[in-house]
């Protein structure tokens, strides 16, 4: 799959994580998507660009060693954000624990584009 | 869904059942997988191809008209034929429509098969072709999901990768005894432990071999156990079906969540309570489903799964057997006949045919997959 830029947007020293948000019964969605309100069953019409803040807190992580085309080892992270969303990126932790505060980041990977990565909010901004 | 059970007003009965052996992928045509289990559940039922009136076949991987193109060597009849595709609960869906069938008076003699092998050039599947972006790069696989399931399991309830990996050690052991299991090896601790580490907590023998094999079920009516003189002692009632579509639920556990809603839909339409389950055989894809789908369908209270089956409740001879069969971990998964191998499991121990892997007392069953979408399906049968 291609880099997503359009799923993260820089605003300051932080990066936001773009969704939508249905009208209809205020769910907050992510991915974005135009074809409905999986919690509601609203159409796509009443789902609005919505960003959030990708700060979160470490709902599971895991350490993938065989992957057919990517680099192992690496981390993976499923985060519960504020926003109660449950968004999964690649972690980059050196001692992960679930619960832990954790935020998005850009990365360099691999001599790609920016990637999206979740960090320890301590090691942000560094 | 609190609809009427269909099943309580037309029995529906397993009368057949068939395997070909799953196995890693060969050179075989899926044709001859096919008809391997089919003509193996004609047999073991004594009925022959004409009496069969609907046939429903379920594969994921082996493309359009794959059912249509595989029944036609069977020689003339009047058979409607469909192919059917739920991902990893395509077999289970299959069975489920002959079940369908039977029920409501379609047909008197259904059949339920599972085929599937990889073959090259097969397309995408919907969750790619619905183009909703991610941001993970494909950095997450269905193992990497699984392995993030179990370190949340940890964290939660403290159980260790040991008692995890014990979910493996008493499915392979199980598969050794089934002639028809990809992975026929008894297998220790050390040797379930020990590398290659596929993701976190899971070694490469906690995760699926997903390889080539099929299966097949006969289902009848009770017009035509009279009609054909089946033998009504080897005929397995199916007492409750049910299948659903994952929900929104941001804040509970989606897979534990989608389990025990459809366990329950189930369980009710059969009225019955998960203690009268003898045997299981459930999506143990990766050892930690195991574990969680226990819990998920009322077999034991949330975080007491592990210390469990470390006691043995979940052997065969146990409080309930869980995947006698072997499991997906040891029986395998090549996808389509893996829900209509899990029904031939559950009909050869309520038989009281499954020779060393038996359990004693076998009287009531059940069988559930599930698959992406997400979705799932289970099925009750009964003695
Ligand atoms: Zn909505």
């Amino acid at each position: 799959m291609s880099d997503r830029e359009d799923l993260w947007i820089e605003k300051g020293s932080e990066i936001f994580l773009r969704g939508v948000r249905c009208t209809n019964c205020g769910s907050i969605l992510f991915p974005p998507q135009p074809y409905g309100c999986e919690a509601c069953g609203a159409d796509g019409g009443s789902l609005e660009d919505f960003e959030f803040s990708s700060q979160g807190t470490l709902h599971s992580f895991t350490t993938v060693y065989v992957h057919p085309k990517i680099e192992t080892p690496y981390q993976v992270a499923e985060v519960r954000t504020e926003a109660r969303q449950y968004v999964r990126a690649r972690l980059d932790h050196p001692d992960p624990k679930v619960g832990e505060a954790v935020i998005g980041c850009l990365q360099i990977i691999d001599d790609d584009d920016a990637q999206f990565v979740f960090v320890p909010t301590s090691q942000a901004g560094g | 869904m609190a609809a009427k059970n269909i099943l309580n007003d037309r029995p529906a009965y397993v009368v057949g059942i068939g395997l070909h052996r799953y196995q890693h992928a060969t050179e075989t045509s899926y044709v001859t997988l096919g008809l391997t289990a089919v003509r193996a559940a004609l047999a073991d039922a004594a009925v022959d191809w004409p009496s069969v009136e609907t046939a429903y076949v379920g594969n994921a991987r082996i493309g359009m008209a794959a059912g249509s193109t595989m029944l036609r060597y069977l020689g003339p009849s009047d058979v409607a034929v469909a192919q059917v595709e739920n991902a990893s609960a395509s077999g289970s869906t299959a069975f489920r429509q002959s079940v369908h069938d039977v029920a409501s008076g379609v047909a008197d003699v259904s059949i339920a098969i599972g085929v599937d092998k990889p073959v090259a050039g097969a397309g995408r599947g919907g969750p790619i072709n619905a183009n909703v972006p991610t941001l993970d790069h494909g950095l997450i696989v269905p193992f990497s999901h699984f392995a993030m399931l179990a370190e949340r399991y940890m964290a939660d309830t403290g159980a260790t990768v040991e008692q995890i990996a014990k979910v493996a050690v008493k499915n392979h052991g199980n598969g050794a005894r089934n002639p028809f299991a990809q992975r026929q090896k008894v297998r220790t601790l050390e040797d379930v432990l020990a590398p290659p580490q596929i993701s976190g907590a899971l070694t490469r023998l906690q995760c699926t071999p997903v390889g080539e094999g099929a299966a097949a079920v006969i289902v009848a009516s009770e017009d035509a156990l009279k009609k054909l003189g089946i033998d009504r002692d080897r005929a397995i009632r199916v007492a409750a079906s049910a299948s659903r579509l994952q929900e929104f639920t941001p804040d509970e556990n989606a897979d534990a969540a989608l389990t025990r809603k459809t366990t329950f839909e189930a369980l009710e339409a059969a009225s019955m309570s998960p203690r009268d389950l003898d045997i299981i055989e459930l999506h143990d894809a990766f050892s930690i489903e195991e574990l969680l789908y226990a819990e998920a369908m009322g077999l034991c209270g949330t975080g007491e799964a592990a210390a469990r089956l470390e006691r043995g409740e979940y052997d065969i001879g146990g409080k309930h057997a869980i995947s006698p069969s072997g499991g997906l971990l040891a029986m395998g998964h090549p996808i389509g006949p893996t829900g209509v191998g899990q029904v031939c499991e559950i009909v050869r121990q309520l038989r009281n045919e499954a020779g060393d892997r038996q359990h004693p007392q076998a009287k009531v069953g059940l069988a559930h997959m599930v698959g992406v979408g997400a979705v799932c399906v289970v099925h009750v049968l009964k003695r």
